[in-house]
């Protein structure tokens, strides 16, 4: 069709440019926050994801590891053994430390500790940028965000709960918002954390993950019945555990910001239909006298919110991809996660935008009397 | 009968600032005709015209439009039928200024549902025929105001309608762009075609059928108009 919406919209460049610019950054602005969200829930679930275990097993009434703090005796391992469907049972021992960084002074920064069997590896960390993977006593993983802040490289000391480690691996994906992980020999755990008979989970591996559900009621119960209150949950529970506290706090702060976001876009896209629609308002009232009915107004309208929402998502994703992926070179714990879901939510934002943006034009298209055509 | 008024009243506002702009006319225009409304200004032609396009309802009094009571139609009916049946034709042109000639003339049949590849080649027809070949692709802006009102009469005849309404063609034109408008419009009048054209030009007469005279909202024998 001769599209009279988006040749209306072209003829003044300059306010097309504006309203498509307002609407990349709203753009940017959701896709950034949705990012960070996703990005958030990557990472923190990062190492439930990549753990051999298909069950967590912790003291009652555990949920996530920010909530809730597990402590169980240690040995408990046999006994879980014995449950039918269990093929291997290892201890987690984790906590958040201040780490001292000998090479420079007065730096201190939380880590979250991991010792792990370093013999199985399972717990320890799977992908190594540098250095190995399996520390030996006295030595740490370090994660790579950490020791660029840092400055640290393999042979550099840091100091945790008094004892004094020596970098031998640097790891990647290991760092969760605010803390990196560090790992280290559970022995070496244990003395940081001055815990030898307690341990904080067990993770446990199944023969058949089908059944983990039966089997971790069959671990509880087993337990119970010697005096053990312990909570067993699958990966899975364990992951939407977490992602149930990120949810909740991201409908606190990301989602207020991420409206604002949304309401800039339906702003500025509402903003320029109507000057444009206002503009042109004496040919919409010939339209209308020719015979133009409401549907043809209204798909004008829409056709110029489309366009204005669509120019402004393209420049805006495009924009905001890039800086997902420049961005990490400078600050990598700056971690915005742009996924394809997060691309389609931005998406239907910017449509319903778009729809919110034409209500007040599209009214004001109906009230045009076409009889004005006639008057000078 | 291709259109008819019985009686049609409009009066403006109300109480001590009602202005009876229409007062009691009736009249009617045949198929085939063209008819000219001659009147002063502020005689109320325009809002005549207004009246039998059906964009304006009338105080009190009734409108046929081949045989149908408009009066009584709803606002979606009567946009059926101005897009159908009548083609509009102004003092101002009334081009839209973001497209070009060939989009202008394009419009109502696009509005009618018609393909764009027939609404182009029709448009690009009429426009050739009358003499703007090589100014299908300007602005209106572009374009002289001879141009501009000869596109404004491709406009309002290119979806074949049975009858014109103008107002004020050649107002805005010198006397001679004026009477090549007046051509354009006499050759579309006939085989069931009318026109009806709201002018105190009295150039315009000389190619009329017939002369309506109106003064104070009120339609005059030939004889008491002066
Ligand atoms: N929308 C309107 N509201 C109030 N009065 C109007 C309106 N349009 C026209 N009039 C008045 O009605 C009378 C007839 O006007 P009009 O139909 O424009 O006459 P003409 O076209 O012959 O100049 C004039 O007195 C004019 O002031
Ligand atoms: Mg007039």
């Amino acid at each position: 069709m001769v599209s009279i919406a988006r040749k209306n919209l072209f003829h003044d460049r300059g306010r097309l440019l504006i309203s498509v610019g307002g609407v990349a950054f709203a753009t940017m602005l959701m896709m950034t926050l949705i990012g960070v969200y996703y990005g958030i829930f990557t990472e923190s679930t990062m190492y439930l994801k990549k753990t051999r275990a298909d069950l967590w097993v912790g003291q009652e009434g555990i949920h996530d590891t920010w909530h809730t703090y597990s402590l169980l005796p240690k040995g408990l391992d046999t006994e879980i053994m014995q449950v039918g469907g269990v093929k291997e049972v290892h201890e987690f021992i984790g906590r958040a430390v201040m780490a001292e960084v000998s090479k420079v002074s007065e730096s201190k920064e939380t880590v979250f500790i991991i010792g792990f069997d370093t013999s199985s590896g399972v717990g320890g960390p799977w992908e190594i940028i540098k250095g190995k993977k399996i520390p030996r006593r006295g030595q740490v993983v370090v994660d790579r965000v950490f020791a660029m802040r840092k400055g640290i490289d393999i042979g550099d000391t840091i100091k945790a709960g008094g004892v004094e480690l020596t970098v031998v691996g640097i790891s990647k994906d290991t760092f969760v918002l605010v803390y990196s992980y560090a790992f280290v020999t559970k022995e070496d755990a244990a003395e940081i954390f001055g815990a030898r008979d307690f341990l904080n989970y067990y993770m446990v591996e199944v023969e058949n993950p089908f059944f983990a559900k039966k089997i971790a009621t069959n671990i509880e119960n087993r337990l119970r019945a010697r005096g053990i209150k312990a909570d067993v949950l699958t990966k899975q529970e364990f992951i939407d555990n977490h992602k149930e506290v990120i949810d909740e706090s991201f409908s606190v702060i990301l989602l207020p910001l991420v409206l604002i976001g949304f309401f800039i876009g339906v702003t500025v896209i509402g903003l320029t239909l109507y000057t444009a629609t206002l503009e042109k308002i004496k040919e919409y009232a010939i339209l209308k006298a020719i015979g133009a009915g409401e549907g043809f107004m209204v798909r004008i309208v829409m056709e110029q919110a489309f366009t204005i929402g669509i120019l402004g998502f393209l420049c805006g994703a495009a924009l905001s991809l890039a800086a997902a992926r420049l961005v990490p070179a400078v600050a990598p714990e700056f971690y915005v996660e742009i996924n394809s879901s997060n691309l389609v939510v931005s998406f239907v934002a910017i449509i319903a935008m778009s729809i919110f943006a034409s209500l007040v034009p599209i009214r004001k298209l109906e009230r045009v009397d076409p009889a004005t055509v006639f008057q000078a | 009968m291709l259109i008819e008024a019985k009686g049609v009243t409009k009066v403006y506002g109300s109480g001590r600032t009602a202005v009876r702009a229409v007062n009691g006319v009736s009249f009617s225009i045949d198929r085939g005709e063209l008819v000219l409304l001659m009147g002063p200004s502020g005689s109320g032609k325009t809002t005549l015209l207004t009246l039998i396009s059906g964009l304006l309802k009338p105080t009190s009094g009734e409108i046929y439009i081949d045989g149908v009571e408009i009066t009584e139609l709803s606002q979606k009916e009567l946009a059926r039928l101005r897009l159908e049946k009548i083609g509009f034709i102004f003092q101002h042109f009334n081009l839209l200024s973001a497209l070009t000639a060939l989009e202008n003339v394009m419009m109502p049949l696009i509005i009618k549902g018609v393909s764009k590849e027939e609404a182009r080649t029709r448009a690009e027809e009429l426009l050739a025929a009358f003499g703007l070949a090589g100014r299908m692709h300007h602005l209106p802006e572009d374009l002289s105001g001879g141009e501009q009102q000869r596109v404004a009469v491709a406009r309002a005849v290119v979806t074949e309608p049975e009858i014109i309404i103008a107002d004020e063609p050649t107002a805005n034109l010198d006397s001679k762009k004026g009477r090549e408008v007046m051509e354009l419009i006499r050759e579309r009048v006939g085989q069931g075609k009318s026109a009806i054209i709201a002018s105190h030009d009295p150039r315009v007469k000389s190619f009329a059928d017939r002369v309506l005279y109106m003064e104070d909202g009120m339609l005059k024998a030939p004889e008491e108009y002066q």
